[in-house]
């Protein structure tokens, strides 16, 4: 089938689209950066056809296909939530929207921009450089797309004072899957439809999104609290307190530990600690008033550093290699006693827990729960995997919501909508996919391989005993599994592989994915492939060529959330794979002169934020915006 | 039309990496975007070749300091700075930016470039108060100096008769005497260093493989090369290029030299004795077709001597000086310069009306290109050159064979193939400014060069016209007091 339906796209679309049908690269776009290792087994995650559309008219001509033939498609941003949202579940196409990344018009007067969806939040940023004008919030996965943070959560950096993602977008468009586009602004009742719904009911073009003038500075302040309980009060304060930060950030002492161990040094007090952005001297000079008595100030540097680092949430913090994170959006005042809650049932499994929270709202806080586990070690993994629900159910009863739905959250649908939005939506997407070929046997409730049997466990009522079962069996399992110590680990790159987390961020600095547009060019998906490589999986040499399109630039290393040490991580993958093929000269040959010749690349390396200033302690008020663009 | 003389340049690498004039380090965060080679014109800066992915160690030596990289990096990873062996080479005379541009004509037999525009000195001592007549510079260049527009670079040695007599059939009844064609203004002279010393076999190599450089590089250009004329010049090798080899007999009395070897050469050159018409006339006797030249070191009442000899019948004299261009033979406190002492002689002669009787040689402290047309302006017909021929070979000019040390680019080894091919290499690049500046003059033929001192501005005349008028005061600026 897939054959016929390639040569057919291939002919209905010609040059307008890429369409990719490569094994790996298909293999590739069956996951996003979630780690489940029994996906496979629940359902058909590898698609037929990747297709990369470069025009909305091509794209058009796609869907429509889709519709008439009940393909299903799946919509594809970075891939960077974990809930698989954007993993196929039926083969089927992706389409991967990352070409339809244009900057369509900035309007300086009404100061909007109106991007198509494709485009990347840095990549904003980095337009917006030499302009007056700025975004208002921005996910804290800045290399993500617009798309993606529209079909997801919508919640970040900046989400204090300017609200959620939906209260910053004017307009936007909206392709159905009868191909039909319509223009959705703010004030229509179907608007807030598309923000979280992962793409159910149409794929989102473009959209309008409001600016505001640029700040003129950036002055995060980091303050020390005996524990969260205070931590909280202090928040709760300061909200009260009619102050005007931009952004509002809890974490725990587990945290800064983290910090201080990747220093190695003790640089920040092992407490509880609020991070508080302002824009405004004249508000900072408030907030220190009002944080006089109230808590300890960190020193500057830390408290930039720690501002710096809020892009790069997933730093790594122990020897193992596979996060796993629990996220909901919880009100503030249960806030703490879910965390205690939550703390100890983790300690009871015996894992470390790390806590970071953006207050988002008056009254509302994104919670983030994470622990590490090891995914080479099955059963332990699977075991640590089944608390995530068991930790959502329990901010259920906290009055918290699970912050994305994807495939593994489905159960907690009933818990996100009430009834009679739910209702709503099930009547819209009949009435808008009649078919159901978007994102189809998730979200609303999943359905899986084999006649749907391993499916009913995720059906609300299976799955709540469930985790009750697992939330008191788990703590000894747990406990179990984890005093059994770690592997010992061999080369770098073997080490490597399994602590790539997918987040993305190399995406966006990566000049050989620039100009070859290849998803396998890309430092992720090269980890993936030497994971399948160590682990004796046969490649093949047009994909082992890729591997060695790479200028080497280590910019990838630069950006990479998980610390990664990929330059050597790369130097022996294409040791070892010119041990089994040999160096394509070719291919290298052909490669630098593409890039040398391409102008687009020539723009890439000339953009401010490859004009590297490393970040050190040592420079006090060095914005990661500066660093990207801003 | 006479057939274009031409010079074959063919790039021949060093075998030492050469003392650049600078340093450059590539930083760690380079990304190989490779900008840095796509702008460099003198490839300092190229991909690995077995890797293009990644950019290679520049080579430093080949670095002009234009900049253009250090702009260009997008990382701004590039540093260059000056190299701290650099500033030690050579003297104040043969400074590091002479011994290094004669090392990149040799490499390349390109012009010198200086990169960030020319800071050539514009006044100073000797040539360098000597500024060159560029009034022509709008006319064609390039392309029609060295296509289309023939400038001849040949010279003549021996004496030019003024007129030629002829008899009633049409016959030449007045004595010609011989000439020399020499392609180019420039013959080689005797090195000033590293010279044979007969017993050591060191030496011998050294006079093989250095001597047989020169002698190949003079035979293929059809220049001359001036030698010794003691034993160790008569291996046999040479002999096959004594056409090309002017025997320089320096110690008349012993009459050392080897009367076989005279015979086959076209020309001779004998230091200046009291005596030296008797050893004159003994070698015309042995070999009637050479030419004779006098060797006579530029000092005290130099225009007299020369005045006897051109009267005494010589056709060529070498005047010389030392190796940094000031006169040998002076009692005077202040010692004359090359360039002063070459206007004063030619000068002589030519109030005497007996110029073209005799080819003034000029040699010692030629360094550069230009240093040739500046010497031809003050008078000379040709010079002769000797450490540039070294350089070509690599030489530091350490001096460490001076004290017996060993040679750190070990000359004595150099394959004579290849240090002929160097040599051609900088000979060519020297002519080829000599004919960028003939063309810049609007001049077709080196020849009407000689004596042109209305073709070059001297720091000398410029301070009289502008500061005599305004300090009034009586100042002689003339080279003869």
């Amino acid at each position: 089938m897939a054959e016929t339906v390639k040569t057919r796209i291939e002919e209905l679309v010609g040059d307008e689209a890429r369409v990719i049908d490569g094994d790996f690269e298909r293999e590739l776009y069956s996951m996003d950066i979630g780690e489940v290792p029994f996906a496979k087994q629940l359902f058909d995650t590898t698609p037929e056809l990747v297709i990369m559309p470069k025009s909305v008219a091509a794209l058009k001509k796609i869907v429509r296909f889709a519709n008439a033939e009940e393909v299903a498609l799946f919509p594809r941003g970075s891939a960077s939530s974990g809930l698989g949202g954007v993993v196929p579940t039926v083969k089927g196409i992706v389409l991967d929207l990352s070409s339809l990344n244009k900057i369509v018009e900035l309007n300086r007067e009404k100061e909007t921009i109106k991007v198509q969806t494709g485009v990347r939040w840095s990549a904003i940023e980095d337009f917006l450089c030499p302009e007056t004008l700025a975004l208002r919030a921005y996910p804290s996965s800045f290399f993500s797309s617009v798309g993606g943070w529209i079909a997801t959560g919508g919640y970040g950096i900046g989400s204090y004072r300017f609200g959620h993602l939906k209260d910053q977008i004017e307009s936007i468009e909206v392709m159905f899957p009868s191909g039909e586009v319509k223009s959705i602004n703010s004030k229509e009742k179907e608007f807030a439809r598309f923000f979280g719904t992962e793409g159910q009911f149409g794929i989102v073009l473009s959209a309008v999104l409001k600016l505001r003038k640029k700040p003129e500075k950036s002055l995060p302040h980091l303050i020390y609290l005996e524990s969260a309980e205070d931590a909280f009060v202090f928040i709760t304060g300061l909200i009260n307190a009619e102050l005007k930060p931009n952004h509002i950030k809890y974490m725990d002492a587990s945290h800064l530990e983290e910090a201080n161990t990747f220093w190695g040094e003790h640089l920040f007090r092992l407490k509880d600690a609020v991070l508080v952005e302002f824009e405004e001297e004249e508000e900072a000079t408030k907030f220190r008033d009002f944080a006089e008595g109230r808590g300890i100030l960190a020193d500057d540097y830390l408290s930039n550093y720690l501002w710096h680092e809020r892009l790069f949430p997933m730093k790594k913090r122990s020897d193992k290699p596979t996060p796993l994170a629990c996220e909901m959006v919880i009100p503030i005042a249960n806030a703490v006693s879910y965390l205690k809650e939550a703390k100890i049932f983790l300690k009871r499994c015996g894992l470390d827990v790390e806590v970071e929270s953006h207050i988002v709202g008056k009254d509302r806080a994104l919670l983030m729960l994470s622990y590490m586990s090891d995914v080479r070690v099955p059963k332990t993994y699977l075991t640590h995997m089944a608390l995530i629900p068991v930790l959502t159910r329990l901010g259920l009863k906290f009055g918290g919501v699970p912050y994305g739905i994807g495939i593994w959250n489905t159960p907690f649908i009933n818990d996100k909508y009430d009834t009679k939005t739910l209702e709503l939506y099930r009547a819209y997407k009949k009435e808008v996919d009649p078919n159901n070929i978007l994102n189809p046997n998730k979200f609303f409730a999943v359905k899986t391989k084999m006649s749907n049997i391993p499916g009913i466990l995720f059906k609300t009522r299976i799955f709540r005993p469930l985790i009750r079962i697992s939330a008191t069996v788990t703590p000894i399992l747990g406990k179990l599994a984890s005093s059994k110590g770690g592997l010992k680990e061999e080369s770098v790159l073997e080490k490597i592989v399994y602590s790539c987390i997918k987040c993305g961020s190399c995406a966006a600095v990566c000049p050989a994915y620039l100009v070859t547009n290849e998803e396998s060019v890309l430092p992720k998906n090269k980890l993936y492939l030497a994971k399948k490589l160590l682990a004796g999986d046969v490649i093949s040499k047009t994909d082992s060529d890729k591997i060695f399109l790479c200028t080497h630039c280590e910019m990838c290393r630069d950006v990479c959330q998980n610390d990664l040490d990929l330059v050597t991580a790369w130097t022996e993958l294409e040791k070892l794979l010119e041990s089994q093929f040999g160096t394509p000269e070719e291919a290298i040959t052909e490669f630098v002169s593409t890039l040398e010749s391409s102008e687009d690349y020539w723009r890439f390396v000339y953009k401010p934020f490859f004009q590297k200033e490393s970040f050190t302690k040592e420079i006090v008020n060095t914005d990661i915006l500066s660093f990207y663009g801003g | 039309m006479p057939r274009k003389y031409s010079i074959e340049v063919i790039p021949t690498p060093p075998r030492h990496t050469p003392i650049g004039k600078f340093e450059i380090e590539r930083g760690a965060d380079c990304i190989n975007c490779g900008r840095c080679a796509i702008v460099c014109i003198y490839e300092v800066h190229k991909r690995q070749e077995e890797d293009l992915r990644s950019m290679a160690e520049p080579v430093e030596y080949r670095c002009k300091g234009c900049f253009s990289c250090i702009q260009e990096c997008p990382r701004a990873t590039l540093t260059i700075r000056e190299g701290t062996d650099y500033s030690r080479l050579g003297d104040s005379y043969w400074t590091p930016e002479i011994i290094n541009t004669n090392w990149y004509q040799a490499e390349t037999g390109k012009i010198p470039v200086s990169g960030a525009g020319y800071r050539g000195p514009f006044s100073g001592e000797g040539f360098d108060s000597m500024w060159t007549d560029m009034s022509e510079i709008v006319r064609p260049t390039r392309d029609g100096i060295h296509g289309r527009e023939y400038i001849s670079t040949v010279v003549e040695i021996g004496r030019k008769l003024p007129a030629i007599k002829f008899d009633s059939h049409g016959e030449i009844v007045s004595h010609i005497p011989p000439t020399l064609n020499v392609p180019l203004p420039i013959i080689f002279d005797t090195l000033p260093f590293g010279a044979a010393k007969h017993f050591d076999p060191t030496f011998l190599k050294f006079d093989e493989n250095v001597y047989g450089a020169m002698a190949k590089a003079a035979s293929d250009l059809g220049t001359f090369m001036i030698v010794n004329a003691g034993d160790g010049f008569k291996s046999e090798g040479h002999r096959g290029q004594s056409s090309h080899i002017i025997p320089h007999i320096s110690d008349l009395t012993s009459h050392s030299f080897d009367a076989d070897w005279i015979k086959a050469c076209k020309m001779v050159e004998l230091e200046y004795e009291e005596d030296v018409l008797s050893v004159v006339n003994e070698v015309k006797t042995l070999n009637p077709g050479s030419i004779i030249s006098v060797r006579v070191p530029f000092g005290d009442n130099v225009e007299g001597i020369v005045e006897e000899l051109t009267y005494a019948g010589i056709e060529v004299i070498h005047l010389y000086v030392d190796r940094n261009g000031k006169a040998v033979n002076q009692t005077r406190k202040k010692r004359l310069l090359i360039k002063d002492m070459t206007q004063k002689v030619h000068g002589h002669l030519v109030d005497l009306k007996i110029r073209d009787d005799v080819t003034l040689i000029v040699s010692g402290g030629i360094a550069m290109a230009e240093h040739v047309a500046k010497a031809i302006i003050c008078g000379a017909d040709l010079t002769a050159i000797d450490l540039p021929l070294l350089f070509a070979l690599e030489c530091r000019y350490c001096k460490d064979c001076q004290e017996d040390l060993a040679c750190p680019v070990e000359l004595k080894d150099v394959n004579p193939e290849w240090g002929a091919q160097r040599i051609i290499n900088l000979i060519g690049a020297w002519r080829n400014q000599l004919i960028e500046i003939l063309g810049a003059m609007g001049l077709r033929e080196v020849r009407r060069l000689r004596g042109e001192v209305g073709r070059a501005i001297f720091l000398e005349d410029i301070e009289k016209d502008t500061f005599d008028k305004v300090f009034a005061r009586r100042v002689s600026y003339d080279a003869n007091d």
